[in-house]
């Protein structure tokens, strides 16, 4: 697991100490559930005591020992199972409001998170951590406060009970508790590591299943299906493998408990029946005998309850680390004390800037930017893939924030404003387009909670999405799906530029945003930006040659670095990249 | 491409709200069986056998123990141990074999059981995944992902918990229920009535606690479909969070999700909860109160009926009788929370069966791709070298000859109709011609071929056409190998 070795400064006492911060308004029910389990307990281990007495008194003789021990019993039966009902829904409650507690603890947390802590974790384990790891912790923390309280006071109490009845024979079940205990711990420790190492490869072969799952059109082109199918009998035949092995081993659990309890019951009707006997029923009785073997019953049992608990705990150990690690994290971008929280315009300042995404990166992704824009103008970015555009333009919102050198928006540097004052300034069409599910009203909110549907329109005709979104049955109140999927690549991209015009942002930013859009539309959007925002300052990240040919300032970045800088004319006439790529696009030289 | 990582026990939710109705047809446990049987026949029969064995030991000490105490120890008390002694060994060699058998049994049956329950894992996995990669694009289209994996992931959980450890649990179970209950009949009829009533009552509760618990649970896969969705999407779209500044919003949507989550999550813990010191503590009750009637009984020297004849009531068979009840209500204890375990899984088995009879594409080609070679006069051959020329191979059914056509990439589109829906028609009598190799400035990787069915058209191919965003970019957005050749054109709106 990726983040093994930096769980090393966790120990499970600081794991705990973090996670029980999550418990708040549920102590009460996590302390009463407990208490009522021990009462149930108690109760339910003096019952087979008491009930020695009753059968003793079975000769027949009279009816009054009877029904005083009978009315004994029933109550102490009834309160038990007040207590065990008590129990269980102080648990329930317990447990889902530990759950509920971390599940906004960790949402919390996570929306503070920068991006580069964000990639440290990953997104997916993030997502696990929230709620796979949670529903452990959960499950775990229920059976803590439930069996695990249970069954060693189970235990003890049958033990005492048992010793007082006949000592002797008592002393059977006290040998056998180690010699259970050994065997089945003994078990469960050499089965864990193992599972854990198999879990490793079942999430594997679970994670080739969903490569094929979303991946289904490449392997259909490419007529691979022999080859993943061949690839993943392998894979589940190891699994396979593994997991029989290892169940083979968890396979000794139950005959060694059924020895265990044979045994411990044989040697007790032989002894007790020979006592019984032998003292002519005064120094041991029928009634004490039965009782015996309920106790011995139970203890035994316990144990291998106890295991079941160790077994499920331990695994959920694993989980608690991962979201103590979470909510023990020190984001790494924050708004400043004292911030500013108003951008006064949408100037752009790169003063020789360096960025690497990680320390541990062995060059650099961006190396001395130096750029000047003006409030207002237009900026094109062009270069091939892995050149760091996208990279640029993440520094100005402070998505990341750059390792040497200087970024400035209206003036001044983006560090000393407030995060959100910044971020509503700056407008970015991400080149992974987002749509959440809602209409699509919703979703243009995003820019203004505020926005009138005339603002919104208006800027959907600004973004050519307009016109389909009439051309749709619920227009403005469309439902979109989760991930956008029913509407196009096109459309989604248009929707998102809209998104971003609500803002209205001093800096406008678009991340190869209109790569799905015919050459036609792109002109349109393009035109609409030039005469109806024209104060706004556009930095448009493309491909095509003809979406940046317009702009007042073109940049060529390549490696990190930008390598030629002009206006298009200027670019063409210098028969440098822009010239190559031009050409290519064009599949013609232009006179010069 | 691969994503989540699972965690250490791989369990996610349901994908989607539709895989928590776990509506499985009617005959699937059957089918079920059947398909353990057919690779584990021989295995399976020696398993049952072994845990019916081990059932019987277990209620062997509850058993004898009645006639311990009568024919051994109340005489002995009398008599002597001399008097009781040879009984005493009978009765003792009898428990040690039942026991030695019993555990034995156990061994055996809980090794194969690891054998067959990861071998039918592994068959249903690889006769899923065989199936899966057959499947039209459709199907892929028309169901989320994430309940795809549900069924490799969550779905085979459960079925291997209900094959290696519920269904023998509960044949288990339900053998040392029946022999009890034979027993006590035997023992005697008015105690048993006693037990009856007691039963009834806890399995009325069972009924009615374990009802409320599985709705409550539905109700609560939902909740947690729900908040997981909503963490997902919004882990997914987190850039676009920030950069609208969303965060409080998105709160706020959180904990609206969250909040109902702990409350479905609560009662349903809380019904599952209680079930079993419910159970428990009515087994104690049923306890005591057999005790209070055997006592009433024998006070009374009243007559006892029971299968193997009338008698009068001793203290070995209320003994008996008591231990036997608590292993009855224990055992119906164990049974009732293998039942919900047994429903996952039957769900769970239905949705891969439901996988595995989805129909795969058609492919009734018959003109194959072949590697060929030229001769002098430019006659094509077949060949088994690997020649960097392809011919394909069609096999004339009507007079019986084999020509063979050079594959040079023209595609041409004959009054072909599409639509991803059939009520939705989006290529109607498309038509189109491209030459042979002519390559455009974007090299797009797919090749044409059958993606989709075509819902009508005549085509001189026997591939159809492929789908690839026509956009006249030089973006590559796939980092896979560009192919040389032919161009795929699609049309969509």
């Amino acid at each position: 697991m990726r983040n093994k070795n930096d769980r090393n400064g966790q120990t499970l006492g600081s794991v705990i100490h973090t996670l029980s911060g999550s418990v708040r308004e549920y102590k009460k029910a996590s302390i009463l559930t407990p208490l009522f389990v021990a009462g149930e307990v108690c109760l339910e281990c003096i019952l087979p005591f008491v009930m020695a007495e009753l059968i003793d008194d079975l000769s027949g003789n009279s009816v009054q020992p009877i029904l005083k021990y009978g009315a004994i019993l029933l109550a102490f039966a009834m309160c038990s199972l007040l207590f065990g009902v008590l129990s269980g829904r102080f648990a329930a409650t317990a447990s889902s409001g530990f759950a509920k507690n971390l599940r906004t603890d960790l949402f919390d947390k996570v929306q503070d998170l920068s991006f580069q802590d964000v990639d440290r974790f990953s997104t997916s384990s993030l997502v696990t951590r929230m709620t796979t790891d949670v529903t452990n912790v959960q499950n775990a923390y229920q059976m803590l406060i439930r069996i695990a309280v249970r069954t060693p006071l189970m235990m003890l109490f049958s033990l005492i009970m048992s010793f007082t009845i006949n000592a002797r024979i008592a002393l059977i079940f006290l040998c056998m508790v180690p010699v259970l205990a050994v065997i089945i711990f003994g078990i469960s420790l050499k089965v864990m590591p193992v599972f854990r190492r198999i879990f490793r490869k079942y999430d594997a072969m679970n994670e080739s299943v969903e490569e094929n799952v979303s991946g289904i059109r490449v392997v259909k082109a490419f007529v691979r299906e022999d080859y993943e199918k061949d690839k993943f009998h392998k894979a589940s035949g190891t699994v396979q493998k593994d997991f029989t092995m290892a169940e083979k081993i968890l396979a000794w659990n139950t005959p060694a408990m059924n020895a265990c309890m044979y045994v411990a019951l044989f040697l007790v009707s032989y002894l007790g029946a020979r006592l019984i006997i032998n003292t002519a029923g005064t120094g041991f009785t029928t009634g004490g005998l039965s009782s015996l073997i309920t106790y011995g019953v139970q203890i035994l049992s316990s144990i291998m309850m106890l295991s079941m608990v160790f077994v499920m705990t331990s695994m959920a150990q694993e989980s608690a680390e991962r979201i103590a690690e979470v909510l023990n994290y020190t984001p790494t971008l924050t708004s400043p004390e004292n911030a500013v929280t108003t951008v006064p315009d949408g100037s752009v300042d790169f003063d020789h800037v360096s960025f690497q995404y990680s320390s541990h990166s062995k060059r650099k992704a961006l190396t001395d930017i130096n750029l000047h824009i003006k409030s207002g103008e237009s900026v094109g970015i062009i270069g091939g893939t892995g050149s760091s555009k996208s990279t640029l333009i993440q520094l100005i919102p402070r998505l990341y924030d750059a390792t040497d050198g200087v970024v400035k928006v209206g003036g001044r540097d983006v560090k000393t404003y407030d995060l959100v004052s910044l971020r509503d300034a700056v407008a970015v069409v991400l080149q992974k387009n987002v749509l959440f599910s809602g209409t699509i009203l919703d979703n243009m909110r995003w820019g203004n909670e505020n926005a009138t549907e005339e603002e919104i329109e208006r800027c959907c005709r600004l973004a050519c999405a307009d016109e389909f979104i009439q051309q749709m049955p619920d227009k403005y109140n469309t439902w979109i799906e989760q991930g956008g999927t029913n509407v196009s690549g096109g459309q989604k991209q248009r929707l998102c530029i809209a998104r971003a015009l609500i803002k209205k942002p001093k800096i406008l930013i678009l991340d190869d945003s209109t790569s799905a859009v015919d050459t036609k539309t792109d002109a349109l959007i393009r035109r609409a930006f030039a005469e109806e925002i024209p104060d706004t300052t556009k930095i448009i990240i493309a491909q095509r040659i003809t979406s940046v040919q317009d702009c007042d300032m073109i940049l060529v970045m390549d490696g990190g670095r930008i390598v030629e800088q002009g206006t298009h004319d200027e670019l063409i006439s210098k028969g440098g990249i822009y010239r190559e790529i031009y050409d290519s696009q064009t599949g013609r030289k232009e006179a010069v | 491409m691969a994503q989540e990582n699972r965690g250490p026990r791989g369990r996610r939710g349901p994908g989607s709200l539709k895989d928590v109705k776990n509506a499985a047809k009617p005959g699937t446990a059957k089918r079920l069986i059947k398909y353990l049987f057919h690779y584990y026949r021989p295995q399976l029969i020696v398993v049952t056998i072994c845990i019916i064995l081990s059932a019987l030991a277990s209620t062997v000490a509850t058993v004898f123990m009645q006639r311990l105490i009568d024919e051994v120890i109340t005489p002995g008390i009398t008599e002597g141990f001399a008097a009781v002694a040879a009984k005493f060994v009978q009765i003792l060699a009898s428990m040690a074999i039942f026991y030695l058998v019993g555990i034995f049994s156990s061994f055996l049956y809980t090794r194969i059981m690891a054998t067959v329950t990861q071998g039918t894992l592994k068959h249903m996995r690889d006769d899923m995944f065989d199936r899966m990669e057959t499947l039209p694009i459709r199907y892929f289209d028309t169901h989320a992902h994430g309940s795809i994996m549900s069924t490799y992931t969550n779905d085979t959980d459960a079925i291997r918990q209900m094959i290696g450890q519920s269904l023998p649990m509960f044949i288990q179970s339900a053998v040392a229920i029946i022999a009890i209950i034979v027993m006590m009949l035997c023992y005697s009829i008015w105690l048993s009535l006693v037990v009856a009533v007691m039963i009834w009552i806890m399995l009325a509760l069972t009924g009615r606690i374990g009802g409320e618990s599985s709705a409550y649970m539905t109700r609560q896969q939902k909740s947690l479909a729900s908040v997981e969705g909503y963490i997902e999407e919004q882990m997914n779209g987190a850039r676009v969070v920030k950069v609208f500044n969303h965060e409080t919003r998105s709160r706020q949507d959180f904990k609206k999700l969250n909040d109902e989550l702990f409350s479905d999550s609560e009662k349903a813990n809380s019904a599952g909860n209680v079930l079993m010191p419910i159970l428990n503590n009515l087994g104690n009750i049923m306890y005591v109160l057999l005790a209070i009637l055997g006592g009433l009984l024998v006070f009374s020297h009243a007559v006892n009926i029971s299968l193997t004849g009338m008698g009068t009531i001793t203290a070995g068979i209320i003994v008996s009788f008591l231990s036997m009840s608590r292993q009855l209500s224990q055992t119906i204890g164990q049974i009732s929370n293998q039942v919900s375990l047994i429903a996952m899984g039957i769900a769970g088995a239905g949705r891969v069966f439901e996988l595995m009879d989805e129909k795969p594409e058609e492919d009734n080609g018959y003109v194959m791709l072949v590697n060929a070679k030229k001769d002098a006069d430019g006659n094509l051959t077949e060949t088994d070298e690997k020649t960097g020329l392809w011919a394909w191979k069609h096999f004339h059914k009507a007079d019986g000859t084999t020509t063979y056509v050079e594959l040079k990439g023209d595609i041409q589109m004959e009054h072909v109709d599409f639509s991803y829906n059939p009520d939705h028609e989006i290529l109607t009598t498309y038509r189109s011609m491209q030459s042979p190799a002519r390559r455009s400035p974007s090299s797009v990787p797919p090749v044409p071929e059958r993606r989709r069915s075509r819902t009508s058209s005549t085509g001189s191919m026997t591939s159809q056409t492929g789908r690839s965003g026509m956009t006249g970019s030089t973006s590559q957005r796939s980092k896979s190998p560009t192919f040389e050749g032919p161009l795929a054109w699609c049309c969509r709106t």
